[in-house]
């Protein structure tokens, strides 16, 4: 438990290690208290609006079932009866694979996930949607707790890759192909919220995770800084497992040290 | 309107189920309990259509058969499980909640932190927001010590948690991280100029809360600490 935090330096070593250390605190806030609309709601993690409607309809189903099957039971004790009865149970077990699978996927990776920093090295309008400014992400990250040092390496691995990207600098040989991946990736169906490992050569044990900015989870609705924080879990890679997280996660302090980044000036 | 007098309007108005929605920001969704209820008058039309059929039966002079009768048994035994047993299928929120607008008291609260818009002239939003409110009687007959408390309350979302009484440092840390609902925190009285039983709850704020002679009027549960044993009571309950 430390002082509030309103501004944090990059160069701030206690005040990095004290956000850090916040961050982790009000995540745990979220666990403890099952607040999961905190990082999304559930099942909207790993569900669709498409798939909670259609769980309510096999609840309303599953009711409807059971009502018909007593009016029917005042009648006969015939197969209609029985074969009403043997379909009450069968839709819940649709409700499940349709919806409960989803929400235990959605809480599952809420409880693992960890908040971290990511430092952005390209990023592309998502040309599907023409009314909203939603961005689609490549960025370096650590996937572990992050601390200073670890924040650092996140920062200068972003820097350099993102020069290599805008041409700034040159680019290495064995890194042409990786480079050339995220320049001229626009393909929205590759922004899932999926992790690959980065060649030693940028930076040992960081990623390159690729995920979707939805702007009413940024300050001002619009993404303008090279860093933003995400949650995600360490342990799986898989489409879904990093989503930006909203500011009240990252505080006052990560918010001053995402807006020390602009987008627009070379890192 | 004193408190009595509130607790006996929330008590009629619970009667004709109509509390539970002015209560309630947004609807829950669909209620296994309420569905549990609906399916009782199902139950009981099989129930009287075979009676039905066993009389028409009998009245041709034989005998029921007893399987029938053990039939009738069974659909009555369901009929009156669902009668007598829907509320066992409530969740835990909607239990607490019934229990609150049976059993609540109705107490005085100060807001100690609610979101800017909350006091826009146009609002007509519920936004979520910190009160202290207090079980003394005293904080009813002095609803300035109490808004007071608030304003020193809420000045300890900006001290240093690391130089805090470990009973302070748990206000100050949901003051500061402002995320809802959390547990209610109790408060000591020492910060609450005497007032004794005063607890730090997030809620969600009507528009136009009910106020009760200079302080507003919350529902709660006596020590019960969870989130939702707090409302504030809307305007709309007078």
């Amino acid at each position: 438990m430390g002082p509030p935090l309103h501004v944090v330096a990059a160069t701030d070593e206690a005040g990095l290690r004290l956000l850090f250390q916040e961050q982790r605190a009000r995540m745990a806030v979220v666990r403890d208290h099952a607040i999961w609309h905190w990082l999304g709601g559930v099942p909207q993690g790993f569900g669709s609006p498409k798939a909670a409607l259609r769980g309510v309809h096999l609840q309303l189903g599953f009711v409807a079932v059971i009502a018909v099957a007593l009016v029917v039971a005042g009648f006969t004790r015939g197969p209609v009866l029985w074969g009403a009865a043997a379909l009450a149970p069968l839709l819940l077990v649709a409700r499940d694979l349709a919806f409960g699978r989803h929400v235990r996927a959605t809480v599952r990776l809420y409880r693992r996930a960890i908040l971290v920093p990511v430092s952005i090295v390209h990023r592309s309008l998502d040309s599907t949607l023409d009314d909203l400014e939603v961005w689609n992400v490549s960025a370096v990250l650590s996937p572990l707790a992050p601390d200073p040092a670890s924040f650092r390496r996140v920062l200068e691995a972003g820097a350099r890759l993102r020069a290599m990207v805008e041409r700034r600098s040159e680019v290495p040989g064995p890194l042409a192909d990786l480079v050339d991946a995220i320049k001229s990736d626009i393909d929205p169906a590759h922004f899932c919220g999926s992790r690959v490992p980065l060649p030693e050569a940028i930076g040992a044990g960081l990623e390159l995770a690729r995920f979707v900015v939805p702007p009413r989870l940024l300050p001002d609705e619009r993404l303008t800084s090279r860093l933003l924080f995400v949650f995600l879990d360490p342990g799986n890679r898989a489409p879904g497992h990093v989503r930006v997280a909203q500011p009240l996660l990252y505080g006052e302090g990560g918010e001053s040290l995402s807006a020390a980044m602009p987008w627009e000036a070379k890192p | 309107m004193n408190h009595a007098a509130i607790r006996d309007r929330l008590t009629e108005l619970e009667k004709q189920r109509k509390l539970e929605k002015l209560l309630a920001k947004d609807d829950a969704g669909l209620s296994w309990a309420d569905m549990a209820w609906l399916l009782q008058i199902p139950a009981f039309c099989g129930v009287a259509i075979h009676v039905v059929r066993i009389g028409l039966a009998a009245s041709g002079g034989q005998e029921p058969p007893a399987e029938d009768l053990a039939w009738a048994l069974l659909l009555a035994l369901i009929a009156v499980v669902l009668h007598r047993g829907w509320p066992m299928f409530r969740t835990r929120a909607e239990r607490l909640g019934h229990r609150l607008r049976r059993a609540g008291v109705v107490v005085p609260a100060a807001i100690v932190q609610v979101n800017h818009a909350h006091f826009a002239d146009d609002n007509r939003e519920w936004h979520p927001g910190s009160i202290l409110l207090s079980f003394d009687p005293l904080a009813a007959a002095h609803p300035q010590r109490l808004s007071d408390a608030a304003q020193r309350i809420f000045a300890l979302r900006e001290l240093d948690r690391r130089t805090l009484p470990a009973e302070q440092v748990v206000l100050a840390w949901d003051l500061y991280h402002s995320m809802w609902p959390v547990k209610s925190s109790p408060v000591p009285a020492e910060l609450c100029d005497g007032l004794r039983d005063c607890v730090l709850a997030t809620v969600m704020l009507p528009p136009e809360p009910l106020e009760d002679g200079g302080a507003l009027a919350a529902l709660a549960l006596p020590r019960d600490l969870s989130p939702d044993a707090v409302r504030v009571l809307p305007g709309e309950v007078c």
